[in-house]
């Protein structure tokens, strides 16, 4: 397919790290938005110490990751209770309360010109690396009893309870685990970037990795990748067309979640699993209908 | 020791007592019906137990537990399991991956050290695993074990829901109207599975708003009407009760 130049495939690296983030929430059905103020705390905090002279980019990195995951902590501990829409409403309060601090503030944060001096250190393959070690680890999570519990919690979380799941620690977890990932996804944007602006982390953002964790799906690991790869490359693919790509994504996101509402990638995944029923010509209840009869 | 205990429990909806002041207990291996007409309160007074709500007023123990402040996955864990009157199953998934779903109040009984050695951790996969396929095949879902919920026939869901109630081998199992739309065969299946159970050592709570299968499954009755216990006694004895007659004229 066209279009995958070296800086694509960046691109989509980049963008699968911050999806990963809202798809540590959406797998327990947690509608909580903040991730953009998280990838923000992480380019910030990266972009900050370094116009102070810190420039390891290990401590900018746990330094972010840190922040948001104590600030994680606490806002989880106020909005515990909040499910469903109010959660997600308060949560894309807080975007734009985070856009305006970071526009108002400019002594520390360069206001709305963004802080520059952030060392260019990510490339391909740092990139590689962090996209293949998320894999990794969710797939192995997918597969175990934490992914069950997760699993559960999106699905049904009075079920969930009733089968011994701590539904506010796991949700509470969740969020916390959510921000490290988007702390780190805006901590190598810095670095892929070299600097930090404030229209990185706004509500358009927040719309766009949305798109990405739905259009990719959130049942199966591989869901962030292929959603970053379908959202990164529209622009690149209507190259002449350009202004119709907002409308080509809204379409695929309109058609993902009328027809495959496990996203992409559970959708193929289902179809799959009925072309195998098929090919192997089991009927398709098993045979179950004599049951009752030769018993 | 006493394995269920409910003393004046009571759950109110605002002016609506949908559970008022009801008590009784339930011993292990106890097989006890909870009857009572549409709405009287019968789903209300098992999320009260289960955890699923909590109550306004009284307490609920679970052998020896004070749980009526404890939320649900705590009180799964002391070993209680539930099936709903409104089926709940995770329909994209296969009928083992739900029945899966019922060991995880179950602890793993590894020591820390185990997660080191992949033979200890093989062999608890190996028990867990037994245990589902042991679910699985008293239910007769063995031909269907792989298939997603959503293609399942009509009427095998409730006994997918069972499977997953039975596989952590519960102390108390808490059945709301499971008798609702099966066949004869599967009422014979789940009366069963209940006296099965019983001999185990498990206490079992089954309700229904229709006397005849609880008459022939238990021993023993407690009937409740608007909120409230009326009866609590022998099967036998509670056709014979005028009150539980009244509660029944008309429905
Ligand atoms: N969450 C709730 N909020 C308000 N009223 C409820 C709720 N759950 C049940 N009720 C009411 O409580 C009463 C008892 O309901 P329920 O326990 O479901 O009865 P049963 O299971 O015996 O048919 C009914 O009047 C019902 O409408
Ligand atoms: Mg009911």
């Amino acid at each position: 397919m066209a279009g995958f130049t070296p800086t694509a495939i960046e691109l989509i690296l980049l963008n699968a790290v911050g999806v990963f983030s809202v798809y540590i929430v959406l797998s327990g059905g947690l509608f909580a938005f903040a991730f953009v103020v998280f990838m923000g705390i992480g380019a910030y905090a990266a972009a900050i110490l370094a116009s102070h002279g810190h420039s390891s980019m290990l401590v900018q990195a746990l330094t972010g990751i840190g922040i948001a995951a104590v600030s994680a902590m606490l806002l989880f501990l106020m909005v515990a209770r909040l499910r469903g829409i109010y959660l997600g409403i308060v949560t894309v309060g807080l975007t734009a309360i985070f856009g305006a601090l970071i526009n108002n503030f400019p002594h520390l944060t360069g206001g709305p010109l963004g802080l520059p001096g952030v060392s260019l250190n990510v490339h391909l393959p740092a990139l590689i690396a962090a996209v293949g070690f998320l894999c990794v680890v969710f797939a192995a999570i997918q597969h175990s009893k934490l992914g069950r519990r997760v699993k559960l919690l999106r699905t049904d979380p009075l079920v969930a309870g009733t089968l011994g799941v701590n539904v506010r620690l796991l949700s509470g977890g969740l969020f916390v685990a959510s921000s490290v990932v988007a702390a780190f996804a805006g901590c190598l944007q810095a670095h892929y970037l070299g600097f930090v602006s404030p229209d990185s982390f706004n509500f358009t953002t927040l719309i766009l990795f949305l798109e990405m964790a739905v259009i990719g799906g959130v049942s199966h690991w591989a869901g962030p990748i292929v959603g970053a790869l379908v959202v990164t490359m529209i622009p690149q693919w209507l190259q002449s067309f350009q202004i119709l790509s907002p409308v080509v994504s809204g379409a695929i996101l309109l058609l993902t979640i009328l027809f495959l509402p496990e996203g992409i990638v559970g959708g193929v995944l289902v179809l799959g699993r009925s072309a195998v029923i098929a090919l192997r010509g089991e009927p398709r209840n098993g045979g179950v209908g004599t049951r009752t009869e030769t018993r | 020791m006493t394995l269920l205990s409910v003393r004046e429990a009571s759950k109110h909806f605002g002016a609506l007592r949908a559970v008022n002041e009801v008590s009784f207990d339930l011993e292990p291996g106890e097989i006890c019906g909870l009857v009572g007409p549409n709405g009287s309160g019968k789903t209300t007074l098992v999320n009260v137990i289960t955890g699923v709500l909590s109550p306004t007023g009284g307490s609920v123990g679970i052998a020896g537990v004070e749980s009526s402040q404890l939320r649900s996955h705590a009180i799964a864990r002391l070993g209680v399991s539930r099936t709903f009157q409104l089926i709940r199953l995770l329909r994209f998934s296969s009928v083992r991956e739900n029945v899966r779903m019922g060991l995880l109040p179950v602890p793993s009984k590894l020591p820390l050290r185990s997660w080191v050695q992949p033979a200890a951790l093989g062999a608890d996969r190996r028990r867990r695993s037994a245990l589902v396929d042991e679910a699985i095949e008293r239910l007769d879902l063995e031909h269907v074990s792989s298939r997603l919920v959503r293609e399942l026939p009509f009427g095998l869901e409730r006994r997918v829901e069972l499977a997953r109630a039975l596989v952590s081998k519960p102390q108390l199992l808490i059945l709301d109207e499971p008798a609702a739309g099966v066949t004869a065969a599967d009422m014979r299946d789940l009366n069963r599975i209940i006296q099965e159970e019983s001999s185990r050592g498990c206490g079992v709570l089954l309700v229904d708003h229709n006397l005849r299968f609880v008459l022939d499954t238990c021993p023993r009755l407690v009937v409740m009407n608007f909120g409230q216990l009326i009866y609590d006694g022998t099967s036998a004895a509670a056709v014979d009760e005028p009150r539980v007659r009244e509660a029944y004229v008309g429905t």
